[in-house]
């Protein structure tokens, strides 16, 4: 019993890192952080999708992905986020991926195909919320954040759980929106996963206070 | 150097180093040029290649270095093509099958022939030459003591002892050839016995196929009882297409068979009298393929008994060429000419002539008639139709006097008979045919046995063996073998020899007619030059207009056309083989055993069918055709495929060809199945489902045929022997009681009881099913679950399902499917199984059925049980009743219980069904628990008691219909009246004798007016099973709305024990349905308070997915003008719910559809609603998630902005 609840988790963690990273390439593209021009067409879950190729980039996802990877086997994590800064580093736009423990048991889902549907329409949902959002200013950085437990957040002070790749704490500025609105995308409750994404966005993104 | 041809070209380096491939192309060459240091002693083994398997004695080193020495090639890696003979001492089973089709030798031959100084025959040193079809296993051979088990299942006991004793002497010596040959004859005496039998063509009734087409209209049409029988007897296609695959297996029987060649031995005879060419032979022999073809078959063998006939021109046709009968009614002759001449062009003049006759298809028919005519096409369509072209018939075969006039092979009748006035027609005489083909092999045979059957008249033989032995040149040889089988059938034969298989059937057709041609390496360039393209195997019109396009006639322009040309215009395999064949290589082998892929019944001819039922029925004969013929090869095959042939929309009903199937679009669908099979129920059902995926209608099937492929040898079962038996059928013979517990399992096989259904007219069906269209999709699924009680043995209780049922009724508008399930207490395990095969095939019928259902997205269904009641109940049963124990032993009821359950967890996902709960009166609860059986509770089960009879539905039925379900109801009633315990399954007992239907609901046929009955929301289906419901089923609220016919499932409402006075039939006011809601948002409370315990999903009223409660809000929306208080409350809760469940998008959706609805509606009292409700949950989000939805913040506003101030009212 215990190792299966385990083994779950390991597969749950695996499914959403899995995830993890293309939506957050995906984001990149969609949200035109970096140019198009060094994203390239990949397939992920039978649809097209974007993956920046510049390698510093695709290093640092990489990086995040597998320390939140580490964070969910060990269920220390609540949400990621991926927030989008303006030039005067105001936080302007947060990508929230909530992962919470799954409410279906034993649901008919063998083989993951509605799992990997339902991923696929996050996926989906993710490249047109553009049309969702009030578009960017110019010049914008992100970061990404990762809710954890306290006890996570203490031990993430000791060691680094991916070689020189240090996390360090989000100050609250940088985790607050001014008068942010919400915008749900997706959710998705499944044996393995339950997760939802929505997007905070704040009312004014140029911030000039 | 035919090794080296491949990749010679990459040998420009030659440090192996250049690019992929080369290394090992290094290294083979290396190891090629290993010996060449060494002078050739001599030439033995010229054009002989061996592969070393495993440890021999000698060494494989020695073996290679004499090899290498006189002639021959060593190859260190195995190469199907290249090499010859495999060399092995010992082999491990996977290796035999492995090598199967290869020449597999003791090293002996090798040290032998060296000794002898000549290349000699291999035969004797074959190493499985003794290997019998019962011996196939090494397993069995290795365990001597126990063949006698083995045998004496699978053949006949005398000879089994002869077997045994033979295989131990084979075991004490297993090298002397003596033994070796007895051993293995014994066995395969009775084999060949039995096969031939097989093999032979029931001549009785094919003797006078022509009188059929004669007396045209009494041929049987698809459909009727006889048809396929008939068929099988009588066509000449099933023969030809069955034949090749019979003589490959009697080649590979008389290869088993072994025996001596007593051909071969006149042959040495003869060249030793006539004087030592022997020595010219020894050491220079090079592979020699000889090519037999009978000259025009059908006609010579037709003739042995028409003398007189001969050197008149001569066509084997079903045709007399009479004048043409009235054209068939409904037939369109010009149309299908018209598509003939279409295919002529498209496939242009050149398209390759059919051998003699057209092996593979079955009536060769329009498509596949590509003849050469040399007219245009248009002057066909001047020829007078009626007199001319009358005649469809094609010719099968004619002779060569009558080729002299133009007539060839496929041609149709008429045209023939133009061509050639004084055509004489002879009838098919398939007894004959087979008599010759069989003599011919037998013939050769003698020889040898390295034979590849191509068809009943044609063969390869690879004689280079054989003039090894006998020192004998081809020419000889075949001479002497044409000879031997004019002697013998008296007809002639033609016989091309050639180094390879290519060239030998190039050389027959310069043979031809009876003659013979040998060609030489030397010559074969000059040959190959002159031959035409068209003759090159493969070359088909398509690649005959690409070779017009590149301007190529003859192999010599082939030749002269740059690799890299073929290799773009006909794709890289193609165009290497074309590349090598015109220039005369071919590295193909005589494959000498055979495998069969596929098996196969198919017909075309005759396919008429009226209604599905026939095709259903049709199918699952061909099904059994196809079983027997799996059976007698010992096959089993894991790919099912279905072929159709529909005809063309375009096309006339009638084909010009009487009962032809004229233009067609071919149809073919596979499944796989996880197991392979042999079983005609398993195909048939298989099929079946595969049809209903068919849009086409039954009436347009010209033709139908089964395909099994991937096919594994039927191992557990003894070989070729007729009762066959199955698992169950062992039951059966064990347990004679399961006998009669098997037939509902029967009844319940798919295609009987979809046979038995009629289609409903469609228009009458949409009446029903709202926006049905479709009235195949109107099919819909009761799951029916009648529980054969062990004690009970008298067989009109097992049948009992049936009765009640009359299915034949039903299926008008449901698929039944009947789960049985028996709690013999005795037979547990067989019924187990039972039960296992009749729903898996169920279930695959239904899923496919449900495919298309999902397509068309139109779910409708009038009943389903309620399986959670049913639960329920029976765990009050087993609860309230001790009886019950004494009856079945508990351990039985518990499985009952579990199976009740596997048997719902399949049921759920079908999207057909919809929930009717039975409202039960308390009354009828009491009535139920006084009696106490288990078949009470159940029999209802198969048979939907009234009150869960939907009367809306069943007052859109046709009236026919109504009354079909009304009489069995009665009948059921009366039955119940005069039931009592002692025939428990007629006792219908928790079914209320009166319809209780409520008063609102029977006044409200489909179009009538909007009472106001109470519906209830779809339960969450998600809803994990594990737990046994609670009785008062918390999460069924009301809201008062109205809607006779929903789409999905809202239904009456099930009234709660503990509040009579809810009963829907009086709770025809306000004040009821408020009482309700009240009570269950009570419930509610309760229920979602332990929401987090049972991990239900949140749902409103049961509606989980946005589909359903968007379905659900729109009723909500329709029914009232403002809403009530409490469901307001509902919806919020619910919304909080989902918020705090982390579902912020079904939020959206929620709210987003609400808000649309309202709009469209209009309705003012929903206005604030909308406003409370959005303001409540935006504070809720607020709390959560610090932030609010933006749309919402929008509609917010919108909603201020209407006629209703902004209050907020959330406290």
């Amino acid at each position: 019993m215990e190792t299966e609840e385990i083994d779950k988790n390991k597969i749950a963690a695996d499914i959403f890192a899995e995830f993890f990273e293309v939506a957050l390439h995906c984001i990149l593209y969609t949200r035109r952080l970096y140019p198009a021009g060094v994203f390239e067409r990949r397939k992920k879950y039978n649809i097209p999708v974007q993956i920046c190729f510049h390698p510093e980039v695709s290093q640092y996802v990489a990086n995040v992905v597998d320390s939140v990877k580490q964070l969910m086997e060990q269920k220390e994590m609540e949400k990621v986020v991926v927030v989008v800064f303006n030039k005067q580093l105001q936080p302007v736009e947060r990508y929230i991926f909530e992962v919470v423990s799954p409410g279906k048991k034993n649901s008919e889902d063998r083989f993951l195909y509605q799992l990997e549907q339902a991923l696929r329409a996050f996926l989906l949902k993710l490249n047109v919320c553009d049309s969702l959002l009030s578009s960017l200013p110019e010049d914008n950085t992100w970061t990404v954040q990762v809710h954890t437990k306290n006890s996570a957040a203490e031990r993430l002070h000791d060691y680094q759980i991916v070689q020189d790749f240090p996390w360090v704490l989000a100050d609250s500025s940088e985790t607050e929106l001014p008068t942010p609105t919400l915008i749900p995308l997706k959710a998705v409750d499944s044996d393995l996963i339950k997760m939802q994404l929505y997007v905070e966005e704040s009312g004014f993104k140029t911030g000039h206070s | 150097m035919r090794r080296s041809r491949g990749r010679g070209h990459q040998r420009s380096r030659g440090d192996g180093w250049d690019g992929w491939g080369g290394y090992m192309q290094a290294k083979r060459q290396k190891l090629q040029e290993q010996y060449k240091g060494e002078e050739v002693a001599s030439q033995i083994f010229k054009g002989v290649s061996i592969y070393v398997n495993g440890y021999t004695k000698p060494s494989s080193d020695e073996l290679k270095r004499l090899i290498i020495l006189h002639g021959g090639q060593y190859e260190h890696y195995l190469f199907k093509t290249r090499v010859t003979h495999v060399i092995a001492t010992n082999l491990p089973d996977s290796k035999v099958k492995e090598f199967q089709e290869k020449k597999v030798v003791k090293p002996e031959w090798i040290t032998d022939s060296v000794n002898a100084g000549r290349l000699l025959s291999y035969i004797p040193y074959k190493l499985f030459t003794d290997r019998s079809q019962l011996q196939q296993s090494l397993g069995v051979f290795s365990i001597s003591g126990d063949t006698s088990i083995a045998y004496s299942s699978s053949c006949i006991s005398q000879e089994s002892d002869d077997l045994q004793k033979a295989d131990h002497k084979s075991l004490s010596d297993d090298k002397h050839e003596n033994t070796i040959s007895e051993t293995a004859f014994p066995s395969t005496r009775n084999l060949t016995k039995s096969s031939l039998t097989s093999v032979s063509l029931s001549p009785s009734k094919s003797a006078n196929p022509l009188n059929h087409t004669m007396t045209g209209y009494s041929m049987g049409r698809a459909g009727d009882p006889q048809f396929l029988n008939e068929f099988y007897s009588n066509s000449r296609l099933h023969h030809l297409s069955t034949w090749k695959s019979e003589f490959r297996e009697y080649v590979n029987q008389l290869q088993k068979k072994g025996g001596d060649f007593i051909g071969r031995m006149r042959l040495q005879q003869k060249v030793e009298s006539s004087g030592g060419s022997s020595e010219k032979q020894t050491g220079k022999l090079k592979r020699c393929i000889m090519h037999i073809d009978m000259d025009c078959f059908f006609v010579s063998v037709g003739l042995r008994n028409r003398p007189d006939l001969k050197g008149k021109p001569v066509a084997v046709t079903h045709s007399k060429g009479r004048g043409a009968p009235a054209n068939t009614p409904g037939s369109d002759l010009d149309f299908e000419k018209k598509q003939w001449e279409l295919k002529q062009q498209r496939g242009g003049k050149k398209g390759p002539q059919k051998e003699d006759h057209l092996l593979e298809h079955d009536f060769p028919d329009l498509s596949e008639s590509e003849s050469e005519e040399e007219e245009p096409p248009s002057k066909i369509v001047v020829l007078d139709t009626q007199e001319k072209f009358h005649s469809m018939a094609e010719i099968a075969s004619c002779s060569y006097e009558a080729r002299q006039a133009g007539v060839r092979n496929g041609m149709f009748m008429g045209k023939a008979r133009q061509l050639c006035p004084d055509l004489v027609t002879i009838p098919y005489d398939f007894e004959g045919y087979q008599i010759v083909s069989k003599l011919l092999y037998d013939t050769v045979a003698s020889y040898t046995h390295d034979i590849e059957a191509v068809s009943c008249d044609e063969m390869l033989v690879d004689c280079t063996d054989l003039l090894a032995a006998t020192g004998a040149t081809p020419e000889e040889f075949a001479s002497m073998l044409r000879q031997e089988i004019y002697d013998k059938t008296g007809c002639t034969a033609s016989a091309g020899l050639a180094p390879n298989i290519l060239l030998a059937k190039m050389a027959t057709k310069k043979a031809k007619p009876n003659g013979q041609f040998y060609l030489t390496s030397e010559d074969v360039k000059d040959f190959i030059v002159s031959q035409s393209v068209k003759d090159i195997p493969g070359v088909g019109w398509s690649m005959m207009r690409k070779f017009e396009i590149l301007n190529v006639v003859t192999c010599g322009d082939l030749q002269k056309t740059p690799l890299e040309t073929l290799l773009k215009e006909f794709g890289p395999k193609t165009g290497k083989s074309l590349f090598h064949y015109c220039r005369g290589k071919d590295d193909r082998q005589v494959t000498v055993e055979h495998q069969r892929k596929s098996v196969s019944a198919e017909v075309n001819y005759g396919i008429r069918f009226h209604t599905d039922s026939e095709a259903v029925k049709f199918v699952q004969e061909l099904a059994e055709e196809v079983q027997s013929r799996l059976r007698n090869i010992d096959m089993k095959g894991k790919t099912i495929t279905l072929k159709l042939m529909v005809r063309r929309p375009d096309a006339p009903r009638e084909t010009a060809k009487f009962m032809g199937h004229g233009v067609c679009n071919n149809i073919s669908k596979s499944v796989t199945l996880p197991m392979a099979t042999d079983d005609a129920k398993v195909i048939g059902k298989e099929c079946v489902a595969i049809l209903r995926q068919q849009k086409a209608q039954a009436a347009d099937f010209r033709g139908v045929g089964i395909q099994v492929h991937r096919l594994e040898p039927a191992v557990l079962g003894p070989p070729s022997q007729k009762g066959h038996q199955s698992i169950l059928n062992f039951a059966v013979s064990t347990n004679p009681a399961s006998v009669s517990k098997s037939s509902p399992v029967k009844q319940s096989s798919p295609g009987k009881f979809l046979t038995s259904g009629k289609q409903p007219p469609p228009g009458k069906v949409s009446s029903i099913g709202n926006d049905t269209k479709q009235c195949d999709f109107f099919k819909t699924s009761v799951i029916k679950t009648s529980t054969l009680n062990g004690n009970m043995s008298s067989p009109c209780n097992n049948s009992s399902p049936g009765k009640h049922l009359s299915p034949g009724k039903h299926s008008n508008q449901e698929g039944l499917i009947q789960v049985d399930k028996c709690t013999n207490v005795n037979s547990i395990v067989s019924n187990d199984k039972q039960m296992d095969t009749s729903t898996v095939g169920d279930i695959q019928t239904l899923k496919g059925r449900a495919v298309l259902k999902e397509i068309e997205e139109e779910p409708v269904l009038l009943i389903k049980n309620d399986e959670s009641n049913e639960e329920n109940e029976l765990s009050d049963n087993f609860a309230d009743d001790d009886s019950l124990a004494f009856i079945h032993p508990s351990g039985c009821i518990m499985e009952e219980l579990a199976r009740r359950k596997t048997a719902k967890k399949i049921i759920p996902p079908l999207p057909v069904l919809i929930d009717i709960p039975t409202p039960e009166t308390p009354k009828s609860r009491t009535r139920n628990s006084s009696k106490d059986t288990i078949q009470a509770d159940q029999s209802k089960d198969y048979f939907p008691s009234p009150s869960q009879l939907d009367l809306s539905c069943l007052n859109a039925l046709p009236e026919d219909m109504q009354a079909e379900i009304r009489a069995a109801y009665a009948m059921q009633n009366s039955r119940q009246s005069s039931g009592n315990n002692k025939s428990p399954a007629k006792a219908h007992t928790n079914v209320s004798p009166k319809k209780k239907v409520s008063p609102s609901k029977r006044s409200s046929p489909s179009k009538g007016k909007y009472k106001s009955p109470t519906f209830k929301v779809p339960r969450g289906r998600p809803v994990s099973h594990g737990h046994i419901r609670r009785r008062g089923r918390p999460k069924k609220l009301e809201f008062t709305s109205t809607k006779p016919v929903v789409q999905k499932g809202f239904h009456t409402q099930q009234i709660e024990e503990q509040e009579p006075s809810c009963s829907p039939a009086l709770g025809d006011s306000d004040k009821d349905v408020e009482n309700i809601s009240k009570h269950v948002t009570a419930e509610l409370d309760i229920s979602t308070s332990n929401s987090k315990k049972t991990c239900r999903s949140v749902n409103l009223h049961g509606a989980v997915t946005p589909a359903e409660v968007k379905s659900l809000i729109k009723e909500w929306l329709v029914s009232v003008s403002a809403p009530e208080k409490d469901d307001e409350a509902v919806m919020t809760d619910y919304l909080q719910e989902l918020v705090l469940d982390k579902n912020l998008e079904q939020v959206e959706i929620v709210l987003k559809c609400l808000y649309r609805y309202i709009h469209v509606h209009k309705a003012a009292g929903w206005f604030s609603a909308l406003r409370r409700i959005l303001n409540h949950t935006q504070i809720v989000i607020q709390s959560f998630y610090g932030s609010t939805l933006k749309s919402m913040q929008q509609w917010q506003l919108e909603c201020g902005n209407e006629e209703f101030p902004c209050h907020i009212t959330y406290e």
